[in-house]
Order: structure tokens, then sequence, then C-alpha cells
């Protein structure tokens, strides 16, 4: 659980290799011009792969911004 | 197979390209970012030193999207065809009805979707190559019966669909992905995701689209096969120590408790065939061993392996002395032994061969080890050139003799009686060729290899032209062996290729093709585009005979008669 941070941060820069490190943590869906639809989609294979979990698709249509996934994340693997 | 995580894929795409680009379709009516993705990365690898781009045609309806699509400047094509593209009452995302008065209809959608699909591949195979992946989706559960009994409606769907996939299989420029390959990778009941289908259109989960672009990958850019399989003896070939138990003491049946030695004997019979090189490297009495490889029930056939290299020295020089009679490099061959000592001492001396365990008395493991020997020897089909050179091999030493026992190389090469055969076309459809100017290394202008895609292009400019020759003289025929590229410009033919297999050399067959090329094409002067590799010495050593210049890289009809050697073969001319 301690290494979730690290590990979305890892998952976003390979989703989207433009931004920097250091702004993935304010990152939101208006921030970054790549964060589409479809990339809302890859982003969630993209958190399943990593962590091994099953995420409603309504759910993470409705994620913003990195906080978001983190939270969603962190809800999901302590239930 | 190492199959790649999404994750994976994406850092491999996102890293600095450089090298030619390369630009691949794929055709897909699903959602297929995470294909397209998956697909790229796996080129990338594949490709390295290309700029692979992956491109899709439109999403929705995989038919209008292929119809639509040109291939001009694409160097392959991926298709991935489910049940719903051939008719969408077959699929999830559409309501169109299943009713029993409905499936003489679906059948006859599925025929006609077949029927338009091999039109569209027909004519975008005359420009590039394509890969398809028939259904790997089940069928949805459209009829009536008991699950546990096969309807009619789907044995006569599938009956249309592998119509289709006959078609597909006879194809040489269709590459048809094989199922059972994809079951191994994929299993069946682990492919289908149904939650994703619904919601946004991907009906796949991500391992099975892994799976599906992993072996697109691998037909699209195909490993060159290997060459030559070296083999050990005992406890290999046989079981048994023929040294212990003797020429009938050896076993390689199911009475003997050693059918997998028959079944590896039976299946490099059959490599043999197909004109891979087999060679038996043992550590064995040589009478005994020629005793024992004449047994008349032994399913490898005595002439098919060659040489055969038994005493007591070490592997790996045997190993050298085989690799020296077949002249190929290490990286070309494979090397089965059933001791890992032996295998990593050949492994130490020559790091490219691909070593690999027989699996003595493990028979559960005897199916992977053959389908790692279908993976390193399999090729699309069998050429004359493949039977020819076993043989060819075989009278290397007669014709070494041969030329020793001559006063002269002159009067060794009259009396060869050769013949050279040469063709000049712009027939793209000459495997032969294709295939060595993309293998051939030492013989080599310049090292550059052609996708089909720009072979096709290539030859289909005007002017340009395309050289084959044949030979054949007392010792046997050697089947096509040189192959050069080019186009003619006024008094001028400008070479872009050029190889030669190394079987062909010291017969002055360059000497010949060159003064063809003058004669043939009626020019005075050929340039070439010539580039120094790691192993084209045998192209510089040509240009230095000839006083080429590697920079200007050029010869007129003079100096290359005034150079000349004599040159003894008979001429033949093949028409287009």
């Amino acid at each position: 659980m301690n290494d979730l941070p690290s590990r979305l941060t890892e998952i976003f820069l390979a989703l989207f290799p433009d931004l920097r490190e250091s702004d993935i943590a304010t990152a939101n869906r208006n921030t970054v011009s790549a964060w589409d639809s479809v990339a809302s989609v890859t982003l969630m294979t993209l958190v399943e792969e990593e962590f091994e979990v099953e995420l409603d698709f309504d759910d993470a249509g409705e994620w913003a911004s990195f906080d978001d996934v983190r939270a969603a994340l962190e809800k999901k693997i302590s239930s | 197979m190492s199959a790649l995580k999404l994750r994976e894929a994406l850092e491999i795409i996102q890293r600095p390209r450089e090298g030619r680009r390369e630009r691949f379709i794929l055709a897909c009516s699903t959602y297929s970012t995470n294909l397209k993705t998956l697909l790229e990365a796996y080129l990338l690898k594949r490709r390295t030193g290309s700029d692979v781009q992956v491109e899709t045609t439109s999403y929705g309806d995989l038919l209008s999207g292929l119809e639509r699509f040109s291939p001009m400047g694409y160097a392959g094509g991926a298709i991935v065809c489910e049940w719903f593209d051939l008719d969408q009452r077959l699929g999830f995302r559409r309501l169109g009805g299943w009713a029993p008065s409905s499936f003489e209809n679906i059948l006859h959608g599925v025929e006609t979707a077949s029927y338009r699909l091999r039109r569209t591949i027909e004519a975008i195979t005359t420009s590039i190559p394509v890969a398809i992946a028939l259904p790997t989706l089940p069928l949805p559960p459209i009829a009536i019966c008991d699950p546990a009994r096969t309807s009619e409606l789907e044995i006569s769907l599938w009956a249309a669909l592998l119509t289709f996939a006959q078609w597909c299989a006879s194809n040489p420029r269709v590459y048809l992905l094989n199922r059972e390959e994809l079951d191994r990778l994929s299993p069946p009941m682990d492919r289908f995701d149904f939650k994703a289908e619904l919601s946004y259109g991907t009906p796949y989960k991500l391992a099975h689209a892994s799976a599906i672009s992993y072996l697109l990958s691998r037909l699209l850019a195909p490993n060159a096969p290997l060459k030559g399989l070296i083999t050990d003896l005992d406890d290999t070939l046989w079981d048994g120590i023929l040294g212990e138990v003797g020429v009938d003491g050896v076993g390689f049946s199911l009475e003997h408790n050693a059918q997998e030695h028959g079944l590896y004997q039976q299946l490099l019979q059959s490599f043999a065939e197909r004109g891979v090189l087999v060679a038996i490297a043992s550590k064995n009495d040589q009478a005994l061993v020629e005793k024992a490889l004449s047994r008349t029930d032994l399913l490898l056939e005595r002439d098919n392996v060659f040489p055969v290299v038994s005493g007591w020295s070490r592997k790996s020089e045997s190993v050298a002395r085989i690799l020296q009679s077949w002249n190929i490099s290490a990286e070309s061959v494979a090397f089965i032994d059933d001791s890992p000592l032996e295998l990593a001492e050949v492994q130490l001396r020559f790091p490219q061969i691909r070593c690999l365990l027989f699996p003595k008395q493990t028979p559960a493991r005897f199916i992977d080890f053959v389908h790692t020997l279908r993976e390193y020897f399999g090729r699309p089909a069998v050429r004359d050139e493949d039977r020819l050179r076993l043989r060819s091999l075989r009278q290397d030493p007669v014709r070494e003799q041969c030329l020793q026992d001559s006063s002269t190389e002159e009067s060794f090469l009259e009396s060869l009686g050769a013949v050279l055969s040469f063709q000049i076309t712009t027939n793209t459809d000459d495997d032969r060729a294709f295939e060595l100017i993309n293998k051939t290394n030492q013989f080599n202008l310049n090292g550059h290899r052609y996708s089909q895609s720009e072979w096709i292009a290539y030859l289909s400019r005007p002017g340009s032209f395309l050289l084959t020759a044949s030979y054949a003289d007392k010792f046997g025929q050697l089947g096509k062996i040189a192959v050069v590229v080019g186009w003619k410009e006024g008094l001028t033919a400008h070479v872009v290729s050029w190889v030669m297999s190394c079987r062909a050399f010291s017969r002055r067959i360059e000497h010949a093709t060159l003064r063809y090329l003058f004669d043939r094409l009626n020019v005075g002067r050929i340039s070439f585009t010539f580039h120094t590799t790691e192993r084209n010495g045998p192209m510089r050593n040509l240009f230095s005979e000839f006083q080429i210049s590697e920079i200007d890289a050029q010869i007129n009809k003079t100096d290359f008669e005034a150079l000349c050697p004599r040159i003894s073969h008979r001429v033949e001319e093949f028409a287009t």
C-alpha cells in the first residue's frame, strides 16, 4: 500500500509521457490535454493490470485527477 | 513468449525511434487502442532499427474500413476478425435477433462477408502482406439446443469460416494466425471481457489482446528460419549408449520404451526433406556409428545426414568442423544434446548457436521441445533450392579434390561444363529471390534488406529490373544462387542490390553476371549502391579485382573486359 503513489505515478508517466514527474500529483483532466476518453479506458486497464484489481467502468469514467484515481484505488484495495 | 504488459508496451513505443519508418495497418472493428499499442510494441521489439508505426482503420466496421484502405506506403497489414464482423447478430452489442427463423440469413451473412473480405484481401495483398486472426472469441449462445450438443448452425458457420480460412492459408501473402498456437498462449475461457465489451466495445481481456498482438507481430516480422541442426546420438537420436549396448542395443520405439527418440528421428527426416541441414556430432567410435546409422529401421535416412563427425574430441570441435563443412555461421544453427555439460561447452565457444536439451526420459517436455524446433526451423514453403543444398554440399569435397588434381584453376573451371541460366524480370512473386536478398551476408553489395511491400514497390517502378541466376555443373545443380536488383537509365545500369549465395563462390559467376548485365541491358557503365558491412568481404574482393572504387562504385565496359578473367560458362536465358 505504501508504494501505491509511486506505482501510480509510473502508470501516469507511461500513459502521459509529456508530463513531468513533479506535475503528476496535481494532474487532472483540465491540465492534461491527452487525458481524453480513450486515455481514461487505457488508464483503467493499466491500473487493473498493475494492481491486479477489477474496477467498475462507471466509477473509472468519472476519474478526473490523479487524486481521484489514488482515492478509488485505496478504497478498492482496503475493501 | 514473454508477454508484454500494457505498461511495458507503452514504454517501448515511447522510446526515441530511429531507422527506416515502417507503417503497418491494423484493421479491427473493436475499440482497439490496446491491440494497437501492443502490436506496435511487439513489432518494434522484432524490428530493431526500424521506426515502426501502427495505424488503425476506422472503428466500428471491419469490412468497410478495409475496403476504404489504400495499402500504398505500408509495410504490412494485420486483420483481427471476429464473428460479429461477419454478421453483427453474432455479437453482443447489436440486438438483431437470435430466432431460429434468422439462422439461414445469419449463415448467408457470414458467407457474404467472408467473400467480401476475401476480395478485399486479394486487392491489398497485391501490394503488401496481410496477417489475419480469424474469430478468437466463442460464438454467442445463439443455438437452441443443449450446449453439450453441437448444432447444425454452429457447424455450418464454422464450415463457412473454414472455407475462407483455407483460402487464406493457400495464399502466400496472407499469413493466417494459427489457432492452436493462440490456444496455447491464451486459454479460450480467459479471453472474453463481456463487461468491457458492453461498456466500451473492447471484448478482449488484456492478456488475450497481448497474445493476438504477439502472434500477429511474428507473422508480420518473422524470424529467419535456422538452416542447420547438429544432433548428438546417444540418448538423443536413440536411447542407449552405442559403445555399451552395441548397434542392435540402441532403441527408438515403443517396444524399447524409447518412442520419443523415434519421433525425434522422424522429425529430423521431415526437416531434412524440407532442406534443413542435419549433421551428427557424437563422442563415439566412427566405424560403430556408421554401422548404427546403416540400420534399416532408422527413421532418419543416412543419406540425409551430412556430415557425421564422431570421435573423442570436444563437442565444440566437432561442431566447428560441421560449420566449416556447411559454410554457414553458428547463428543459423541449433545444437541438440542430452547432456547439459556438452551444451554448455558448445555454447561457450559458439555463443550464437541455439543449444537445446533433448528431453531424455522426460516425455512431458517432448512436445515443448518439438514446438521449439518448429519455431526455429519453420518456413512457409519448400523450394527446389532447399532440396538441392544437401546434395551440393556432399559434392564439395569431390569438387575440392578435382580442383587440386587440375593443373590450373582455368582448366578446372573449363572442365566443369557449367551452365548459367539468367532471367530478367520484374516479377515480384519470386520468393527465392526475395529470400536470397534478405538472408545473404557475405557476397552482398550493401546489406540492405527489403520488406515485402518495399520489394513490390521497387520492382513496380518504371525501368527497374530483377536479374536472377541459376547454376549447374557436372557436380550437380545449385539452383537459383544470385540476385541483382536495379534500374537502367540511358547507357548506365544502376545496381542497388546484388547478392550471391556463398555456395556459389569460386566459380566466376559474379564475373559472368556483370558481363551479362553489360550485354543484355546494352549499357556501357554499371554503377553500384555499395556500402561496407561487417561481413561483405567477398563483395569488396570483387571490387578490388576490378579496381572499382568503393566511393565512386562504378565500372565501364572497357575496363571490365580488360580485367575480366576467362569465363567458361554456357549462358542460357529464360524468358520472363
